[in-house]
């Protein structure tokens, strides 16, 4: 079969299983990013260096393994050293491995009692309170200002040409699709990672959970505004990492996070597209409110047992994980495939189930290669339906 | 010049944004992009 209709193929597979229906056989999905580097002998900060190793890494990553799609290939937003330099600030920092981390007290750029202002107009108040406050740039000269901003705009469109070039090498050179159409926040932890840190924000959940409702309602739009011009397209989602509702008790989260989280679930349906949700940790919990999502979500797990989810709430979401990374970097070979065989067996009968990792694929131990070839490949031969 | 400005002169003078609508949505899209 030649890559198009490969790639055709996969597609098709990707849309039918993702829909919740049963296709072929059980699609097997990458959550890979930085552990490619390591697996191909090399850093992250290699990549970030010379754009040419990072599409070595990943020609290396799509022949070694079996892959039906991808989700991640690079942790979220990958501003380079000399861009966040340029702009004087930003929440996160590379390691002397390349490897991005949040940086320490980055994160909180709004006070308590700022919630209305965020509220009243949330483009406005990130422009003129959050932006001074977390990139010096911001307080330079008109000058230095506009000059500093081109060339960090320079930056970001070879981010974006890199971005697009990388895609290009899994879809032309593999038949690989890539199944992220774009990637954004639900509103409230768009106020977690960006104005409010941890400690702060579950303090507001208890002092003042109006304000952080509002301040969710008011952000619909601005989530739903990273949708723009794209089209829905089939094999596709919006993906969609939630990072507070597994710290919040049903009750505080049906409070403050829900009301917005299912306006956007809403809106993104209405606009014909599916949402691929990283539920991090345990949603347990939460698997009520869950099963109100609309058609077309998709879930990926992280320390639930995808055999449970499915049972429990696998009639209203396609369910996305299974195989955990402890295993793969830890296990044997066949404690690996055994493990692959059960979740295939109990989880994926009825279709409607993506079999990947239980998490992103980050640090070298994350895996053994020998491990992860031999899951995939079981798992692309003993999926068939 | 404040900083809605600049971001306005980025859109039209870097982007090539030509209508008020171009360079608003430009706007907002490099707030959305830089957040964080």
């Amino acid at each position: 079969m030649i890559f198009s209709e490969l790639y055709d193929d996969r597609l098709s597979l990707l849309e039918t299983t993702m829909s919740n229906k049963k296709g072929s056989r059980v699609p097997v999905i990458s959550l890979c990013t930085t552990w490619a580097y390591y697996h191909a002998g090399k850093l992250p900060k290699h990549g970030l260096e010379d754009p040419e190793v990072t599409k070595k890494v990943l020609r290396k990553l799509y022949t070694d393994f079996y892959w039906d799609g991808i989700v991640f290939v690079r942790n979220g937003k990958t501003f380079s050293e000399r861009t966040l330099n340029l702009l004087g600030g930003g929440t996160y920092q590379y390691d002397k491995n390349g490897m991005q981390q949040t940086k320490p007290g980055s994160v909180t750029s709004m006070e308590a009692d700022e919630y209305p202002e965020l509220i009243s107009d949330p483009y406005k108040f990130i422009l003129e309170k959050v932006f001074p406050r977390r990139y010096t740039l911001m307080q330079r000269n008109d000058e230095q200002k506009y000059n500093d901003m081109k060339e960090v705009m320079a930056d970001v469109i070879g981010m974006f040409k890199r971005n697009a070039e990388e895609d290009k090498i899994a879809i032309e050179e593999f038949g690989i699709p890539q199944m992220r159409a774009a990637a954004f926040f639900n509103p409230v932890d768009i106020i977690l990672d960006y104005f409010r840190d941890f400690n702060e924000i579950l303090g507001d959940v208890k002092r003042r959970p109006q304000m952080v409702r509002d301040a969710g309602m008011s952000l619909v739009n601005f989530s739903l505004d990273h949708i723009g011009p794209i089209q829905p397209q089939p094999g596709k989602s919006l993906v969609i990492p939630m990072h507070l509702p597994q710290f919040l008790n049903a009750k505080d989260f049906e409070k403050v996070y829900l009301p917005s989280f299912k306006k956007v679930a809403d809106g993104i349906a209405e606009r014909g597209f599916k949402a691929l949700y990283y539920f991090e940790r345990s949603y347990a919990h939460l698997f009520d409110y869950l099963k109100e999502l609309p058609q077309g979500t998709i879930g990926l797990f992280e320390i639930d047992d995808v055999r449970e989810v499915k049972k429990k709430i696998g009639k209203s979401m396609c369910v996305a994980g299974g195989m955990p990374l402890k295993l793969l970097g830890k296990g044997t070979k066949q404690q690996c495939i055994d493990h692959a065989k059960a979740v295939i067996d109990e989880a994926a009968k009825d279709g409607g189930f993506l079999f990947t990792t239980d998490m992103m694929m980050l640090s070298p131990g994350d895996a053994k290669a020998e491990n992860l070839q031999a899951v995939n490949e079981f798992v692309h031969k003993y999926g068939v339906y | 010049m404040d900083n809605e400005l600049m971001l306005k002169k980025i859109a039209a003078e870097v982007m090539g944004a030509t209508t008020e609508e171009e360079i608003n949505a430009i706007v907002k899209s490099l707030i959305r992009l830089f957040i964080g």
